[in-house]
């Protein structure tokens, strides 16, 4: 017997551009879902630039794009054309999602506003992703990433205690509002099997980033305490840092969150017996203590021996440390994807294994248009039809 | 009509506990298992009014919002016997801890038709599967402390717990995908998703520069590894973040300033060149950043084209004309703590923010829900 496909018969079409949506896509196409971006070479997708490169130039040379866009289709459209317009209009007529990442001016400009979508397709799953919101004093404020981390309250809370506030290592909230948007699309397709209509979600990055600074406002409203950044400490774990280990910017992250793994890590460690709150007065001499200790050892052996006594423990790993770390290997989350142009080449999977489905493998990231042809022809284009929108330009 | 998903929450980490408050804010039925000393976050502070109180920590406020507490111990036979009940009852199981698994297994062996997702560190194959952790565990094993910070000095978890909510948040994800699927007519039988690889997939590009590359992104002490100017700048009464793509947006960041001579410079107009010039470009912005205050820069900012931000903490958040108009913080009543305000839900569906019950007191449901299980018969 076949086994059932996981959200089979999804359709997505995403209308979208650097991170955020298509990440969200990318989650949704990693489950089953059939993804079509709808793009332009007349104004391409930034990350078909991102670093780093796999081709000395051109639209398909970015490896960032290859590996935010895997599963994917791409159908070229020019959506300042009639028939472009025209085609976009049918495949979200057909379509059970479609995801934007635009501001907030552009999907009514296109003819595509919610209540015209939803008036020839109720049931279609509508996901805004604008920076700020849909109206609001900010609508038409300009964001990245980066400047949401700041407007989000989530640069506040990072950096080392007593200094300035510090950016993450990565776009971090553009990669959560795409977790978040896949979030909210499956959720309002669930709703969706009872209510038979879909939904226009509006998922405002600077409001989805938001939602993730933790206690920060309820302890400010219930305490007026202004939660400060405290570099790796915690407040109630104790020690709780990362520490200098031998070699050339090694590090080991020990986390000790109750009094079974303060005592093993004391006595392995050689530290005094103390009780949670003298360790919060002398915090910072027990992190010079582990540190001397740590220093001149070998911070994969010292993980492994802390971690045998039941004490929280993990080499600091950068994503060069992943690819090389015999559990990840293991657990087989680096996957290779053959691109026509590119070859064969390691890219990371999704971060969870699901069982009881199938899944297909994954296909690689689409040439700009790659699908184009088929795509149209799906929705009812003969290729006389087709051949007329490439005449008239609107297929690229 | 569809009823609403079913979770029996066995969590004990903030990744399961946030995930259970995503899925509950999302008209999830959600039942948290406690054991009789309570949900470990329960003795996690900040706690209002300063002293640990299993009914007074914030922490557990915020992340165990929207469920029912029920206090059942499994290591008795009448605690097994109602949590088989409660596995019988769920649509899906939750487990984030390596030690917890063989609850997983206990619920899944009362029920064939139950989800069991599990959201642990490390995943549940592997050699490093039995590893347990929390935020900062998470967030070295992933990547993502490895790129924060100071090169010269420790790297840095991010705060806020975010390697705990990106694994949430992707567990959330696959969690709705297979209750959906079920729904559909297919059975998913289980969900492991680890904490590790969820930080691993947010790194914005270093894991392709790694994969693709054998190149390492160091951690630069918040600048943008690409572009410039791209990190938290100080301004005369506090701070900025600027992230520029392009010449015309660096070029305005000096006018913002009113430097028109760097306004005008060559080194702008290259990505590569401004990014390769940051350590003599960055004094110079930020001498005339010094020279005014975080909101007008903002406003200015944003009027010439720069994407610019304030940098919000908890009391200026509240503050945020945007996240007000747009209803996003949440009042709460809480019989322990008293009156607070939480975030909301990040996102709307069709001009709506749902609405969350506040935290349970420990075991406040245990007779409720223990009536509900009478009626159950699946």
């Amino acid at each position: 017997m076949k086994r059932a496909r996981l959200l089979d018969g999804i359709h997505v079409v995403e209308l979208t551009t650097a991170f955020a949506g298509p990440y969200a896509g990318k989650l949704l196409g990693d489950l089953g879902a059939d993804v079509v971006r709808v793009e332009s070479a007349r104004r391409p997708d930034i990350m078909r630039g991102y670093p780093p490169s796999l081709l000395p130039d051109g639209p398909e040379r970015s490896g960032s794009f290859s590996s935010i866009n895997r599963n994917k289709r791409s159908v070229a459209l020019d959506l300042k054309t009639p028939g472009g317009r025209g085609a976009i209009a049918r495949l979200i007529e057909r379509a059970d999602v479609l995801i934007e990442n635009f501001t907030p001016r552009v999907l009514p400009s296109l003819g595509l506003d919610p209540a015209t979508l939803h008036a020839t397709n109720p049931r279609l799953v509508i996901c805004r992703m604008p920076g700020f919101g849909l109206d609001g004093p900010h609508a038409a404020y300009r964001s990245y990433g980066p400047t949401l981390e700041g407007q989000a309250g989530l640069a506040a809370l990072t950096g080392y205690p007593g200094e300035a506030p510090l950016r993450m290592g990565c776009s971090y909230p553009d990669m959560v509002g795409g977790v978040t948007a896949a979030f909210a699309v499956l959720s309002a397709l669930r709703r969706r099997i009872g209510t038979g209509r879909g939904a226009a979600i509006e998922l405002p990055q600077q409001r989805a980033a938001a939602a993730l600074t933790g206690t920060a406002v309820a302890e400010w409203t219930a305490s007026r305490r202004i939660a400060e950044r405290a570099g790796n400490a915690h407040a109630w774990h104790v020690p709780h840092g990362t520490y200098r280990c031998a070699g050339d910017d090694r590090w080991i992250a020990i986390s000790v969150r109750d009094e079974t793994g303060w005592r093993a890590l004391a006595e392995i460690a050689g530290l005094p017996p103390m009780d949670l709150s003298a360790r919060q007065r002398a915090r910072a001499s027990i992190d010079e203590a582990i540190e001397r200790w740590t220093i001149g050892q070998d911070a994969d052996v010292l993980a492994g021996a802390l971690c045998a006594r039941g004490i929280e423990a993990q080499p600091i790993r950068g994503a060069l440390d992943l690819v090389r770390d015999p559990h990840i290997a293991a657990r087989g989350f680096i996957e290779s994807i053959d691109h026509p142009l590119h070859g064969a080449r390691p890219y990371a999977g999704p971060p969870w294994r699901i069982a009881g489905v199938a899944i297909d493998p994954h296909r690689p990231a689409p040439r700009l248009g790659e699908h184009t042809d088929e795509v149209l022809g799906e929705i009812g284009y003969t290729p006389d039809d087709i051949a007329a929108l490439r005449a008239e330009e609107a297929l690229t | 009509m569809i009823s609403a998903p079913r979770v029996v929450d066995l969590s004990a980490e903030i990744r399961g506990a946030w995930c259970g408050r995503l899925l509950a804010e999302q008209g999830a039925d959600v039942v948290l298992v406690e054991s009789r000393s309570g949900h470990p976050l329960r003795s996690v502070g900040p706690f209002v009014g300063g002293v640990p109180d299993p009914e007074k920590s914030l922490v557990f406020a915020h992340y165990c919002a929207g469920r029912r507490s029920v206090v059942l111990d499994p290591a008795d036979e009448a605690g097994r016997a109602r949590l088989a009940g409660l596995a019988g009852w769920a649509d899906v199981a939750l487990v984030d801890r390596a030690d917890r698994l063989a609850l997983a297994d206990a619920a899944a062996a009362a029920n064939p038709r139950l989800i069991v997702a599990t959201v642990t560190c490390f995943g549940r194959t592997g050699p490093d599967r039995a590893r347990e952790g929390g935020d900062l565990v998470a967030t070295a094993a992933g990547g993502l402390a490895a790129l924060t910070g100071d090169p010269a000095r420790a790297p840095l978890r991010p705060g806020g717990h975010q390697g705990e909510h990106v694994a949430g948040l992707h567990a959330a994800v696959a969690i709705t995908a297979a209750v959906l699927t079920r729904d559909l007519g297919a059975g998913v039988a289980s969900i492991d998703v680890s904490a590790q690889e969820c930080v691993a997939s947010v790194l914005e590009n270093a894991m392709e520069f790694a994969l693709l590359d054998g190149r390492r992104v160091a951690r630069q002490n918040g600048r943008h590894p690409i572009s410039w100017p791209g990190r938290v700048f100080p301004c005369r009464d506090g701070y900025v973040v600027i992230s520029c793509g392009s010449a015309a947006e660096a070029r305005a960041c000096f006018d913002l300033v009113g430097d028109a001579a760097m306004a005008g410079h060559a080194v702008l107009e290259d990505r590569d060149t401004r990014r390769a010039a940051a350590d003599w470009l960055e004094p110079l912005l930020i001498d005339g950043l010094l020279k005014h205050d975080e909101i007008d820069l903002f406003e200015r900012g944003q009027a010439l084209g720069i994407p610019i931000g304030r940098v919000l903490d908890a009391r200026s958040l509240l503050d945020d004309p945007q996240l007000a108009a747009r209803s996003f913080f949440r009042e709460i009543d809480h019989p322990a703590i008293g009156r607070f305000t939480d975030v909301g839900s990040p996102f709307v569906v069709d001009g709506a923010a749902p609405s969350l019950r506040r935290a349970p007191l420990l075991g406040e449901h245990t007779a409720e829900v223990e009536k509900m299980l009478e009626g159950v018969s699946r």
